[in-house]
């Protein structure tokens, strides 16, 4: 399936292009397209009129789906995403805020730890994503809890009738790393069902040079092993009505590295095992639709630091969601639920505390299009925590158009995000949680344009697109040692920047090139002083920010033959608060080539494809300690068959 | 501004530089400088696993730091560097994390030699005679505590003795050298061991030859201007399954007093079950007044008191705690963090203070040329 519409689409060779021409059209038609293709999605997006949108596209999922999201992130440069090194957790950060404030919605879903607040993205196989798009800013807050410096959506998707469909990919690469995922799925008038395999391994044990001892020493410790089953249904009991149903189990087991300063052998290992759960009913009628979700997480992770001991922590989280969408005029829609979240925590350091959270958030959202030229958004929720009152998170969206194919946009959100389970809960040892912290809170606002143009036949076009932004956040938690470490909401910290993307292509004859670049200049600098001492942090860059950060995608596509080569500079990094030199990561530029070709035997299609990662075997990091990948090399096949339903 | 600051440290290294120049070409005989005279050095351990370890160097003459200093081998210094002794012209940096000491030239900070056989986890180094030194060491699983036996020759450990749990600072007092063992964490069942001895060993023989028993978790010592040797406890704080403090089973921190028959003959027990236990025990150049750490603060004991302060010398807590033997004054290190430079705060014995400097990140001690 997802080979076909690879195929589709670089049969055109418009990939970016048109990526984004669906979502504008999803937009347009958003309750009328329903029967279409199955993207049984909160339509809350749609209220982010105009928006910084990183639009992963399916070519690119594609190409690395042997692979976890933290993977293709880093690899396209989409965002900043921190981490250790490669299998370890990985999360990302936009926008210069912490690695917490980034909310991960599954098909809506919020799959946050209530724990920890973040999300690892290494173990969100590609593979189990059919679609997914980042949303940078503030237009985000309609999404509550933890949507101050973007938010990642991923989605499945699927298509009535179309058959049976098997597909199978494996691939072999350096270190020891061996992928395989099998799906199989079969496609009515009016049911779905879908299974879905993958295993992943890498052995890790690839050589560097050693910075404290300036010796070249083989990576010990650091291999990684998951694999999990996605089952999807859908099942369209009446016209009006679909019914879905989810569940995602995966296991996964990390061996955790010592930093390469510490010469003893590392013994830690960490297991996540999680299941979800997602139960969805939609209702649709012409100017209305009702969309409920019901979700079901839970997440165990077994820290073992060594052979004789582990440490246990899970969360199970109860999530539902019930949305009416109204088309109210020709040119106004509104949308308004309630979202119901129960989390528990079951945490060693807990002591006899289970804690339980039970969440209730109203939210509302209207489109208003006056004039063909105008449009205006306006979002807000508000969320009460066991009967308190969270902040309240609105915002405020103006779009123009300035002429065919220029828009421009400004928006005004103010954003939060909980404190965590860890910050309130923790009494392990010399460290102690605080159960008065208050939520951290961010204003931010952003200006931004977009200009987009294709000829007539769609054989050349270029889309730009460009945003300033400021982004406050106050109250921001730090855990601060006095006698013990405790958090305070104590941390203030200025973000603002500009990022830029541009996509073009062009199609001769046979041939499509298509370009694309994204860019961001980051300036995140904390604005606290909390004791005297603190005063060598203001005003400084916050550590593992990197200022710039840059991606230049290139991709041909002629006689079947699809070449990919991704370069990405990520600049400097202080690792302190303070900004000392001595201390910071220095820049690093990768790039990456892949090669595909596929082979069509009536309804069997094969793709053979063949990668080369990190060109240059430069030797980079994203924390000091911990070497990433020198040059390393992957080969994979896909076999899809497809039986259409006999008409 | 960076680019003010970027001078302001180049100008700063020059200065130290052209005056360590200056010292030896004026000075005919280095040693005959009193130690601590020309300067010291600040270990700054860094965050554990962090890989961001440092060492400062304050030049007496210029009044100046200079932090991250880079060894001629150009690496940098490791992981948790615990501690640093200077003896016989050569720093001994003991950077536990990484399982080494680094030995360098302390006139010149060129590296000399690294010794990274046999020494899992050590925490402090002691010069014997030119050809031997001691170094204790917590073992790879933090609680088989030894003192490693070194051959400065050869910069090789030749014999292991087995002291206890902990094994943390020394003392040396003519022939014998006193032992602390602080207690540690098995870091492979994961729990806290304790231990409640000072080890006595003969440096002749290199055996250990008494046993004293102290309060709950020793850790650091000084012996006074009459021979008695004090010892500070933190003591051993357990907990219930909710994390509250057991106090039945837990001991507060405490001080000893031990006399030249290696028997305790006081022990003054604090008032308080706190995470900030007393520690890092200094003594007055003149051998009188004890300086410690406990619970945030900073305290003063005479060595002729029979009962502890309730009143602190500073009541701002330091990671670290040294004596300036050059002239007196009380260096506390104070590590706000560590993700970024801490400092060192300099009093005059009055409790006056005289200077602040920033360091690197989580400064624990100073080192005296």
């Amino acid at each position: 399936m997802l080979i076909t519409l690879v195929f589709r689409l670089s049969g055109i060779g418009l990939c970016v292009l048109a990526s984004l021409s669906v979502y504008a059209q999803q937009s347009k038609d958003s309750v009328t397209q329903l029967h279409e293709v199955i993207v049984e999605q909160s339509r809350l997006g749609n209220y982010a009129i105009s928006k910084y949108t990183i639009r992963v596209d399916s070519m690119t999922r594609a190409l690395a789906s042997s692979g976890s999201l933290a993977d293709l992130l880093r690899k396209y440069g989409y965002g900043h995403v921190r981490g250790y090194g490669p299998g370890g957790l990985a999360t990302a950060s936009f926008r210069g805020t912490g690695s917490s404030h980034t909310s991960v919605l599954w098909n809506g879903i919020n799959i946050l730890s209530p724990l920890s607040g973040q999300l690892d993205l290494s173990l969100v196989p590609v593979g189990f994503i059919d679609d997914a798009s980042i949303q940078t800013g503030g237009t985000t807050s309609l999404y509550g809890n933890g949507s101050i410096g973007g938010t990642i959506l991923l989605y499945s998707k699927a298509h009535f009738n179309e058959g049976l469909t098997l597909k199978t990919f494996a691939s072999v690469g350096s270190f020891g790393s061996y992928y395989q995922d099998a799906a199989i799925t079969w496609s009515g008038k009016k049911f779905i069902s879908s299974t879905k395999f993958f295993t992943n391994q890498s052995d890790n044990d690839f050589t560097f040079t050693n910075t404290n001892t300036s010796q070249k020493e083989r990576r010990d410790h650091s291999a990684t092993k998951q694999y999990g089953i996605l089952q999807q249904h859908y099942w369209h009991p009446a016209e009006n009505h679909l019914l879905t149903l989810k569940l995602w189990w995966q296991e996964n087991t990390y061996e955790v590295p010592n930093p390469t300063t510490v010469p003893k052998k590392a013994e830690a290992i960490e297991q996540n095992t999680f299941w979800r759960m997602l139960g969805g009913w939609n209702y649709t009628t012409q100017n209305f639709e009702l969309n409920y979700q019901g979700a079901f997480i839970n997440h165990d992770l077994a820290y073992h630091p060594s052979k004789n001991f582990v440490s246990l922590s899970t969360f199970n989280t109860l999530i539902n969601n019930l949305e009416g969408n109204f088309i109210l005029k020709k040119n106004i829609n509104l949308s308004s639920g309630i979202n119901y979240t129960w989390e528990q925590g079951k945490v060693e350091e807990f002591g006899n505390d289970v804690p339980i959270r039970n969440r209730i958030a109203f939210f509302s959202a209207l489109k208003w299009k006056p004039f063909s030229q105008w449009e205006f958004a306006l979002a807000m929720r508000e969320e009460l925590v066991n009967g308190e009152a969270a902040p309240f998170a609105p915002s405020v969206t103006v779009k123009t158009i300035l002429m065919e194919g220029l828009q421009v946009y400004g928006t005004l959100s103010r954003n939060y995000r909980l404190a965590t389970f860890n910050d309130l809960y923790w009494k392990g040892g010399d460290a102690t949680g605080n159960p008065q912290l208050k939520s951290e809170l961010s204003n931010s606002g952003e200006v931004g344009l977009k200009f987009s143009k294709s000829n007539l036949k769609n054989t050349k076009s270029i889309l730009l697109s460009a945003a300033v932004f400021s982004n406050d956040v106050d109250d921001w938690i730090l855990w601060y040692q006095d006698i013990v470490w405790s958090p305070l909401n104590i941390k203030k910290v200025w973000s603002r920047g500009v990022e830029v993307q541009g996509a073009g292509h062009i199609a001769l004859g046979s041939m499509s090139i298509e370009l694309s670049t994204q860019y961001s200049f980051t300036l995140a600098t904390n604005k606290s002083i909390y004791t005297n001492t603190s005063i060598n942090e203001i005003n400084k860059q916050l550590p593992y920010t990197p200022f710039h950060e840059l991606s230049i995608t290139a991709r041909c596509i002629y006689k079947g033959f699809h070449l990919n080569v991704v370069n990405s500079l990520t600049g400097k990094q202080y690792t302190t608060t303070d900004n000392d030199e001595f201390h910071s990561l220095k820049a690093f530029d990768l790039t990456n080539i892949s090669l595909s070709k596929p082979l069509h035997f009536k309804t069997l299609y094969i793709t053979l494809n063949g990668e080369v990662n990190n060109v240059f075997n430069i030797e980079y990091r994203y924390r000091p300690g911990y070497p990433m990948l020198g040059i390393n090399f992957k080969t994979g096949v896909t076999i899809n068959f497809n039986k259409p339903n006999s008409l | 501004m960076k680019l003010k600051l970027n001078f302001l440290r180049k100008f700063t290294v020059l200065a130290v530089m052209a005056s360590m120049i200056f010292i030896q070409s004026c000075t005919n005989d280095p040693e005959s400088l009193k130690p601590g005279e020309s300067g010291f050095f600040i270990v700054n351990e860094g965050a554990f696993n962090g890989s961001n370890t440092s060492l400062s160097y304050y030049d007496r003459k210029t009044d100046a730091v200079t932090n991250n200093i880079i060894f001629t081998l150009g690496h940098p210094l490791g992981d948790q560097s615990q501690s640093m002794s200077v003896f016989e012209g050569k720093g001994y940096i003991v950077v536990q994390n990484s399982s080494k000491i680094e030995v360098i030239d302390v006139n010149n900070f060129t590296l000399l030699t690294t010794i990274t056989e046999g020494l899992p986890s050590p925490r402090y180094f002691l010069g014997i005679s030119s050809s031997k030194a001691y170094v204790s060491d917590w073992g790879s699983n933090g609680v088989t505590g030894t003192v490693k036996v070194i051959d400065l020759t050869t910069n090789e450990v030749t014999k292991t003795i087995s002291t206890g749990v902990g094994t943390n600072k020394m003392l040396q007092v003519g022939t014998l050298v006193y032992v602390t063992n602080a207690g540690g964490f098995d870091n492979e069942n994961f729990v806290s061991v304790k231990d409640n001895t000072v080890k006595v060993i003969d440096t002749n023989t290199d055996e250990v030859i008494a046993t004293i028993t102290t309060g709950d978790n020793p850790n650091s010592l000084q012996q006074d201007k009459d021979g008695n040797i004090w010892v500070t406890s933190s003591g051993a704080t357990e907990y219930d399954e909710d994390y509250n403090i057991d106090e039945e089973k837990s001991t507060k921190g405490s001080i000893s007093k031990i006399n030249s028959s290696n028997t305790e003959i006081l022990r003054l027990t604090v008032e308080n079950f706190t995470f900030s236990n007393a520690s890092n025990l200094c003594i007055s150049n003149d051998g009188t007044n004890l300086y410690y750490n406990y619970d945030d603060a900073v305290y003063k004991l005479s060595t002729s008191a029979t009962s502890l302060p309730t009143s602190a010398f500073k009541s701002k807590g330091y990671y670290g705690l040294s004596i300036d033997p050059f002239n007196g004054n009380i260096i506390g290190c104070e590590a706000p963090n560590f993700s970024s430079a801490g400092n060192i705060d300099v009093y005059d014995e009055a409790g006056t203070l005289l200077k602040t400097k920033a360091v690197g990140i989580a400064p624990n001690g100073c080192a005296f040329k």
